[in-house]
This record gives structure tokens, C-alpha cells and sequence, in this order.
């Protein structure tokens, strides 16, 4: 279990930032950028510290250890590993710190290497690996150091669209089976739900919500909460004096008009993107910016006006 | 698309002026040179071919022989003490910081003097009637004077070399070192790296473009130093400080040998090639294997 309380992930220090990661379980940390995200695994990781609040693991305050003396390890969003030690070397990296013997270290990487699948790359350099493979270096490398913590700081931006999933459900069991504190840092909501025990909301350095992903996107706190976990974003509008916002899954485009549990918007499209599975039509309505996801190919001229449908149990206002 | 051409031989009109640029700047001088190499020349209207007689000359020449191995002692000196010693510096230097500014503008200067200025300076510095150096040294009580011992004017030149040419290698790492980005940085603190493998294993590896380019310039510049030398000391005491391009200077002006110093040209081009070639194809065929 790792306890974080009292710390300031802002510059200003102004926010105080208190949250207690569960071990065993895979914590995301979902946030903008400069939210805060690499300043908390940094202070986890004491690679700078903070004045105030104090970061307790497993029962033992972490204030004035040394990096290297905390059981935290820290994986990259840029992959980095020591470019003239070969894989094994690499991998074996923090054990060698720990002086362990040259027979228990083979052991481990080999172990480490079988699990990342890379057990076949083992003498090669870090330069003659692709950029999935040398993430996957990192990642052994940062569980090599067997520690009680271990922060990944989006990790798989850097990595193609194809490679990041296929690595994500590959990370998500191997993470599940270890009894660590596991934080995973990133922009994208879809991370959350697809490798999230537990979701952390971040935004200007202070903790918006906290819980099981789905229980978040079910009962957001307030917009922020909603936005954070929207794709692409929420809409807005105003209904009996109130500001209300929809999910972009939850508005269809046509449907059943009488039905009394539903409402109906008008749309003035302004643009239509598609990412092959779904469309996103982007519009007006009233004085809002909507973004409304539909399945499929779907072509909407700009100009165009449509008539959207959501349930009012959809509807979120707080 | 359909007027595009694989092929237009107009694009040659292109290359036309890079062409006449090097041809007019590089080859037709060093033609010119070749040219003189395999002649007798005893004025301008009488010459005669003598083909290869001056490199086998030159070769087998004692005074080239002891100039050409003092240029290797030379060079190799003046690189093993400055490219540590630059890369020390380099690391000494705070990454961030208000003075860090005018540290380099600092470590610039020497780079900006010009060569025979530098020499002059240096001629006066250590002189052991006047100098600052000199008679500091002799009031130590080490008897020092570089114009009477071969081996004070060795170390006075190389001291000289070090303080003039050590900033390049400064500002080249500063620059290398300034372009790790600080993750490799933490991991390495993080996997618990001491003061020594972070220079081995996260700094060097990052720094070998740089400073392969640092060995190459002071390799070249040193293997080709004139100014200072011929300032300094004049090529003396006796030929203790007379290297290569001081050699040929006094065959090729002094005594007006143009055959033999034409081919001693040629070879001490060929050779500051040769030398690049093989320091630049092993360590780019490292990188590559």
C-alpha cells in the first residue's frame, strides 16, 4: 500500500494532493498534461522531493531516501535503457546494485526476458530493437528491481496504435499477478477502462475523483470528472436554467421520437471525422460545440442540419 | 505529371558550380602539386620528369622521418591530455545556472585569439627573464628554460596546444552532455548507478558522436600546426620542436626545393587522410556491427 498525503504537484504549491494506492492493484492516473501526472511519480520515485506532506510505503516513510533506496521503480515514456549493455545486461542492470550472484541473476533475467517475450533478443543492443521491444526492455528492466511501487509514466505513447493495445493486455495480466502497487500514468480515457482496477483523476495538480472506472464513469462528481473520462468530449447545454451535459455515446442520431423518456436536439453540422470504426459529427447546438459519435461510416455534409436523440437517464447535472 | 522525366541531363548544368568551386579550390592546386612531385625543377623553363625518385627520397629522408615521428608524439599528447581533460571540464559545468553563460563565453576566448597571437603570448609568458611562467618556475627553483631544452619547449608547446584548444572539446561534450534528456538521468539513479557507471553507461554511450567529431578536429589541427611552434620556439632548440608543416615550409620557401617538397605534400596529405579514414571507419564500423 502506498500513502500519499499532503504533497503539492503544482509549482505554486498551492494544491494539496492526498490519495492511498491500494497494493495489487493497477492504479490509473488519468489527467491533462502538466496535471500533475510525471510530478507524482517523480515524488514517489524521489527524484524531487516536496516541502510538505510525506509519502509512506507499506507502513515506512519515504521522506529523505535516496532514490535508489526506495522499493519504487519507474518505467518511460521515452524508452530508456543503456544503450551499450546488451538485453540481458540491461535487464540484469539494478540486480547488479544489489550484488546478486552472477547464477540468481541469470535466472531472473531469463525469467523477466520469458515474460516480456524478449527471451530470444537477450544478446542483442538496445539500437537494434524495435521501439515495442525496447519498451519491453524497460518494462523488464523495471520489474527486475522487484519493488514494492512501480510507476509506469505513459508508457506506450510513443509506440504505434496496434503495438499499444497488443501490449496493454499483455501488461494488464502480468501486472494483476503481482501483489505491487502499480500506478499507470495517461491521457486516454480508454486506458483506464481497459487496464484500471482503480481510476485517479488529476487536473492543476489536485485529485478530482477516485474509484473503479466504471463506478466514475457511472457517477462523475462534477464536469471535470465527466470530461476526463469522455471520448472525445462532453456535451453541453442548458435545460430549465441548468447546465447539463451528454456523453457522446449516449446521443444517436435519429430514433424514436415519442418515446416520453427522450429528448430531442438539433444539430447544425460543422464537420464529420471518422477513425473507421465510429463517426464523430461535430455541430452546433444552441450556443454549445457538440461532438456526437455514431457507429459506423457515416457521411454528413457540413451545413447539414440533424436531429439527435438522447434518454433523459443519460442526461448528467450536478 | 505525365512532362515529368526520369532522366534530364540538364540537371548536370545543376552541378556545374559546385564543380568549378572545388575544382578551382581543391583539385586543380593539388593537380599542380602532384604535378611539381614528379619533376626536377631548376627554374621555371627547365624541368625534367624524375617520376617517384622525391617520395622515395622523401621516405627514406632522416629529417622527415624524426619530424614525422615527433607530429605523431605531438598529436597523441595533445590528444590524450585534451579530451579528457575536456570532458572533465565539460562535467564540471553546472547544465543550468546563471554563470553558465558566461563560462562559455569564458572557455570561447582562447578559440578566438588568433593562432600566432596565442603563440606570442605564450612566447612572452614563459620566457625566463621576463615571463610571468618563467620566472615563476625558476623561482621555485626549477630550473626552466624552453629555448635551451628540448624538453622544456616540448612542454611549453603542449601547454600552450592544451590551453588553447582544450575549450573546443569543452563546448563540443557541454553541448553533447546538455542533450541527454534527464529520464536516462533518473533511471540510472533509480536502478542505483554510482558517479561512474552514470559516466560509463548513460553519458559516454550518448557522447561518442561528439566527441568522435572532437578527436577528428584535434587529430587534424594538430597533425597540421604550424603558427604556434614556428612563434614559440622557431622549430628549436636545434629540431626538437620542428614538425611536418615547419619542415616543409623551410624546404619548400626556404630553400626553394619544389619537387621534394611537393611530394612531401602529397604524402603528408595522404597520411592526415589515411589517418581520419582508419580512426573514422573503425569507430563507425563499431556502430554499425
Amino acid at each position: 500500500m502506498l500513502d500519499v498525503a499532503g504533497v503539492s504537484l503544482t509549482v505554486d504549491g498551492a494544491e494539496h494532493f492526498d490519495h492511498r494506492f491500494a497494493a495489487g492493484e493497477i492504479t490509473v492516473v488519468l489527467g491533462a498534461n502538466h496535471a500533475g501526472k510525471t510530478d507524482l511519480c517523480r515524488l514517489i520515485a524521489g527524484l524531487h522531493t516536496c516541502a510538505r506532506g510525506e509519502i509512506r510505503l507499506d507502513d515506512s516513510d519515504l521522506d529523505g531516501l535516496k532514490p535508489q533506496q526506495r522499493s519504487v521503480s519507474l518505467v518511460y515514456q521515452a524508452f530508456v535503457n543503456y544503450p551499450n549493455l546488451t538485453v540481458a545486461e540491461n535487464i540484469a542492470s539494478p540486480l547488479r546494485a544489489r550484488r546478486m550472484t552472477a547464477a540468481a541473476r541469470r535466472n531472473r533475467v531469463n525469467q523477466l526476458a520469458t515474460m516480456l517475450q524478449i527471451a530470444d533478443l537477450l544478446e542483442r543492443y538496445p539500437h537494434e530493437l524495435s521501439g515495442g521491444q525496447q519498451q519491453r526492455l524497460a518494462i523488464a528492466r523495471a520489474l527486475a528491481k522487484d519493488a514494492r511501487a512501480l510507476l509506469l509514466d505513459e508508457p506506450l505513447v510513443n509506440l504505434d496504435f496496434k503495438l499499444r493495445e497488443a501490449l496493454e493486455y499483455e501488461l494488464r495480466d502480468l501486472l494483476r499477478s503481482t501483489d505491487t502497487v502499480v500506478i499507470y500514468t495517461s491521457s486516454d480515457p480508454r486506458d483506464a477502462f481497459a487496464l484500471g482496477d482503480q481510476v485517479l483523476l488529476l487536473e492543476g495538480g489536485r485529485k478530482v475523483q477516485a474509484g473503479t472506472p466504471i463506478e466514475v464513469y457511472r457517477r462523475p462528481i462534477n464536469f471535470v470528472a465527466m470530461e476526463l473520462l469522455a471520448e472525445p468530449c462532453i456535451n453541453r447545454f442548458t435545460r430549465a436554467g441548468k447546465t447539463c451535459a451528454l456523453r457522446p455515446e449516449h446521443v444517436t442520431v435519429g430514433g424514436d421520437v415519442d418515446a416520453a423518456n427522450m429528448i430531442r436536439f438539433d444539430m447544425s453540422v460543422t464537420a464529420c471525422e471518422t477513425n473507421g470504426d465510429d463517426s464523430f459529427i461535430h455541430g452546433r447546438v444552441d450556443e454549445c460545440d457538440w461532438v456526437v459519435r455514431s457507429y459506423g461510416m457515416q457521411e454528413v455534409r457540413a451545413g447539414s442540419l440533424l436531429s439527435l436523440y438522447a434518454r433523459t437517464a443519460d442526461v448528467v447535472s450536478f | 505529371m505525365s512532362s515529368f522525366k526520369p532522366h534530364n541531363n540538364r540537371a548536370w548544368l545543376g552541378v556545374l558550380p559546385v564543380v568549378l568551386i572545388v575544382a578551382f579550390s581543391a583539385v586543380i592546386p593539388l593537380m599542380t602539386v602532384v604535378n611539381y612531385s614528379v619533376q626536377d625543377i631548376l627554374d621555371l623553363n627547365t624541368r625534367f620528369f624524375v617520376g617517384f625518385e622525391w617520395y622515395r627520397e622523401t621516405l627514406n629522408d632522416p629529417r622527415f622521418l624524426a619530424a614525422f615521428l615527433r607530429q605523431v608524439v605531438f598529436s597523441l599528447t595533445v590528444l590524450m591530455i585534451e579530451i579528457p581533460l575536456g570532458i572533465a571540464v565539460a562535467k564540471s559545468i553546472p547544465k543550468t545556472g546563471r554563470l553558465t553563460p558566461f563560462i562559455l563565453i569564458l572557455l570561447a576566448l582562447p578559440l578566438l585569439i588568433p593562432w600566432n597571437v596565442v603563440a606570442t603570448i605564450w612566447q612572452i609568458f614563459a620566457r625566463p627573464d621576463i615571463g610571468l611562467l618563467g620566472v615563476g618556475v625558476n623561482a621555485l627553483g626549477i630550473s626552466y628554460n624552453y629555448t635551451a631544452e628540448p624538453l622544456h619547449a616540448w612542454l611549453t608547446l603542449v601547454a600552450m596546444d592544451v590551453w588553447h584548444w582544450t575549450s573546443l572539446v569543452v563546448l563540443l561534450t557541454f553541448a553533447g552532455l546538455t542533450s541527454i534528456p534527464l529520464p536516462f538521468y533518473q533511471a540510472a539513479e533509480l536502478d542505483g548507478a554510482n558517479r561512474w557507471q552514470l559516466f560509463t553507461l548513460v553519458e559516454l554511450p550518448r557522447l561518442r558522436g561528439v566527441l568522435i567529431i572532437a578527436v577528428l578536429l584535434r587529430l587534424m589541427d594538430s597533425f597540421m600546426i604550424y603558427t604556434e611552434p614556428f612563434v614559440l620556439t622557431g622549430g628549436g632548440p636545434g629540431n626538437a620542436t620542428t614538425f611536418l608543416s615547419q619542415h616543409l615550409a623551410t624546404m619548400a620557401v626556404g630553400q626553394f626545393d619544389l619537387g621534394p617538397a611537393a611530394a612531401f605534400s602529397v604524402i603528408y596529405f595522404l597520411f592526415i587522410l589515411l589517418f581520419c579514414w582508419l580512426f573514422y571507419t573503425t569507430v563507425v564500423k563499431r556502430d554499425e556491427s
